[in-house]
């Protein structure tokens, strides 16, 4: 099924005419990033030029999306704003309030029996303001949307940081506050200081035991974890394009932790094709129509330096697979370094637990291409020395892997299968002996690796790489082990090497799914009641804040009796809260 | 993420138990422990704070530089408003925390001189006395009034635009859309 399909098709009629005027405005050729930007400006055209890092800009972007932790607050201020449905496309997503600790049945169950409350009324707002629901369990947020609503050409905002997973369908997706989001919701401008722009151009094609993983784990090394703080990164060139689409999501989702406003590719023939994968023909076709204004200008791509306010070159062909941290998305170490660099730092050597999955890498490219990793260690009569868990991305996914045999591939090896949704990736995980805080290392395909982040242990030292090196390293136990030079020992006392991943950019067969967890809201929800609980202790109605009353605020005279009558109160902090 | 206030996301009464609990008081470099005026008692900030609101007392929040980083979430606004905090007087802002205070009906408001977050000391009051003639690019005037019976007048300025004043007199962004289509 295709959303919100009249809403496409007018950013599609009206692009080519607003992209031509911004073009002749700023009298150069156009990057993607300005494109999107000046076809989103909140009075459709305007006849200013703006200054990167340093205008502030209404936009008007064409979607948002929510969270079920940001979206309680966000619709009820929403309610508060007196409209009838919401003015822009909305979506809700349950996946932050389920815990992972059993499997997928079990934590679900208690996910429902623990926060039902909230996700009923987050059900009912959609229902009755025309929001689209997404059950817990239907999948986490920034994978649904890819599948969904992502489109080329495309603004959105979501109430989160990792929105801007929808780069890799050609969208500017932007993480905001939920204040924001309700704005946008209601109809009103979205004010963004109009970013600089990184170019980041690839050439060359991945090989063997590198992914796309590896290239934001490269550029996370190259400029920090602040280093694209006020900009948007525009990957281009030839290697962009030997990318798959879901691999491009990886690239921008982690484009977060490196602080950058977001990231994002132009149109290409990997997007149409999981446009057409995903059910969504119609979009590729309306893209292909109007595909030189999804793209950056030839110009642009021909000589970036002249076009970004910086430019990085990264070569596929030579890129090696990056294992990153402890403790920072940007301490990148190449597999080829890290026995030496781990011992040096003391960095505990034995992998405990490998987790692959999130909102950052759970596609079906990810998960064949760790498969045939962990398929091997069965055929190779290695018995994997770390722990398995896997959370899938949604249950077009999960039930795609399934019916594929992927999922028993990994449950030969005893891995545990966690519901749809955050789990481990957001610190939603009751991890045995966690709480012993024992200096351990773990290594998973998520974007984050802050201290406490995944189990609450602050000795737990976490690796972020990709999906098929968490397969890699959870089966040798080994933070050392380099699949691509060295073997390991079977239970017949052989050593043996792994072979290189083998997998699909997407299913032979089609994708799946019985239910995919979706609820469309009522055509006209106003007879739909919201009910709270005055007792609950986790929602509670708003009440509107006092207007002014038009009179300077006093103290009273605070010198006669200075116990009695009440001044105004200082509270002073010289650091934020 | 999963720490123990995501529970409470949906509940501002409940989570504004959490409000500025992490932040360093100037006078006592502690956390989260604030003087309460009316009995002298030292308490954390929520509980001092709800006992100024159950006292009808509007309070401010004074801080240093860069004030509201790393707090882009809306209750970073919402819950010093639900907890009566009608201003915060800083040195300076984190620019997105400074839109939600203004999106909430709060005065978010600078020192002209950041000298003058040393004039202020922990039992004054303070009026604000030029609050009619609010409006865009005109500073306010806030009179510290110290316990010896002095006073100092401070200069504040503000960023507010014409609709963001008309947020403030409404009470909030929201309470003036919804005056706006009814």
């Amino acid at each position: 099924m295709v959303f919100d399909i009249e809403m496409i098709k007018k950013v599609y009629q009206t692009i080519s005419q607003r992209v031509e005027k911004a073009r002749a405005l700023n009298e150069r050729p156009l990057t993607l990033s300005e494109k999107i930007l000046y076809s989103h400006l909140f009075k459709g055209i305007h006849n200013e030029v703006f200054k990167r890092g340093d205008s502030y800009v209404n936009f008007a972007p064409d979607r948002i999306a929510l969270q079920d932790a940001t979206a309680q607050m966000a619709l009820l201020q929403f309610m508060q704003a007196g409209k009838k449905r919401v003015e822009a496309p909305t979506t809700v997503h349950c996946d932050h309030l389920i815990q992972a600790k059993i499997g997928a049945g079990t934590d679900l169950q208690n996910a429902l029996n623990t926060s039902n409350e909230v996700f009923n009324f987050l059900e009912a707002v959609s229902n009755k303001y025309g929001i689209g629901f997404w059950k817990p369990g239907a999948g986490i947020i920034h994978q649904v949307v890819l599948e969904n609503y992502a489109f080329p050409g495309g603004m959105m905002i979501g109430t989160d940081s990792h929105t801007v997973n929808a780069g890799g369908l050609g969208m500017l997706a932007i993480g905001v506050g939920g204040a924001d989001a309700v704005d946008v919701m209601a109809g009103m401008a979205w004010e963004l200081k109009f970013p600089k722009l990184i170019g980041v151009k690839l050439t060359g094609r991945l090989s063997g035991w590198t992914a796309p993983k590896d290239v934001i784990s490269k550029v996370a090394g190259i400029l920090t974890v602040k280093g694209g703080t006020g900009a948007i990164v525009e990957y281009f060139g030839e290697g962009a394009k030997t990318l798959s689409c879901t691999g491009k999501g990886t690239i921008c989702n982690m484009g977060a932790e490196i602080g950058a406003t977001t990231s994002t590719f132009g149109y290409d023939e990997a997007m149409e094709r999981y446009l057409r994968a995903t059910g969504r023909a119609e979009i590729a076709d309306l893209a292909n129509e109007v595909k030189e204004h999804l793209t950056g200008d030839d110009e642009v791509y021909a000589n970036p330096e002249n076009y970004f306010d910086q430019v990085i070159e990264i070569n596929l062909s030579e890129l090696e697979p990056h294992v990153n941290g402890p403790f920072t998305p940007d301490l990148a170490t190449p597999i080829s370094e890290m026995r030496e660099k781990a011992k040096k730092h003391n960095w505990p050597m034995k992998v405990e637990w490998g987790l692959i999955g999130s909102c950052t890498n759970s596609s079906y490219e990810d998960i064949s291409r760790a498969a045939s990793i962990a398929a091997q260690a069965v055929s190779k009569g290695l018995k994997p020395a770390a722990e398995f868990g896997i959370n899938p991305g949604s249950e077009l996914v999960r039930y795609t892997i399934e019916r594929d045999g992927f999922i028993k591939t990994f449950e030969d090896l005893g891995t545990k299968i966690f519901t749809n949704a955050c789990g481990p990736c957001i610190g939603q995980w009751s991890r045995s002996g966690a709480d012993k805080k024992e200096k351990n290392t773990i290594v998973h395909s998520f974007n984050r690796n802050f201290s406490k982040r995944n189990d609450g242990n602050p000795n737990t030292h976490a690796f972020v790489t990709s999906p098929e090196m968490v397969a890699a390293l959870a089966i040798s136990g080994d933070l050392g082990f380099n699949p691509i030079t060295d073997t390991l020992t079977n239970d017949k006392g052989e050593q043996v090497k792994l072979d290189e991943p083998t997998g699909w950019e997407l299913p032979p067969k089609g994708f799946d799914v019985e239910d995919a967890g979706y609820l469309a809201p009522a055509e006209d929800g106003s007879s739909v009641e919201v009910k709270v609980n005055p007792d609950s202790k986790r929602l509670q109605l708003l009440a509107s804040f006092a207007s002014w009353n038009g009179e300077n605020i006093m103290g009273p005279n605070y010198s006669s009796k200075p116990k009695e009558n009440v001044p105004l109160i200082i509270f002073p902090w010289p650091v934020h809260g | 993420m999963a720490g123990p206030w995501l529970k409470y996301r949906g509940h501002i009464d409940n989570i504004a138990n959490n409000t500025l609990t992490g932040a360093t008081n100037a006078f006592n470099d502690e956390a989260d422990k604030v003087k309460n005026q009316l009995t002298g008692v030292v308490g954390t900030v929520p509980d001092t704070q709800r006992a100024y609101k159950a006292a009808g007392i509007p309070t401010i929040v004074v801080g240093d530089q860069n004030y509201g980083e790393g707090s882009s979430r809306e209750h970073a606004a919402m819950q010093p408003r639900h907890l009566g905090v009608c201003a915060v007087i800083v040195k300076s802002f984190a620019r997105i925390h400074e839109t939600n205070l203004k999106k909430q009906g709060m005065l978010a408001l600078t020192f002209n001189s950041e000298n003058d977050y040393d004039k202020i000391q922990e039992d004054d009051s303070f009026d604000f006395i030029d609050l009619s003639s609010f409006s865009p690019e005109k500073p306010l005037t806030i009179r510290a009034n110290h316990q010896d019976g002095s006073e100092d007048l401070i200069t504040v300025n503000h960023t507010y635009n014409e609709s963001q004043i008309k947020w403030f007199k409404a009470g909030s962004a929201l309470n003036l859309l919804k005056l706006q289509h009814n």
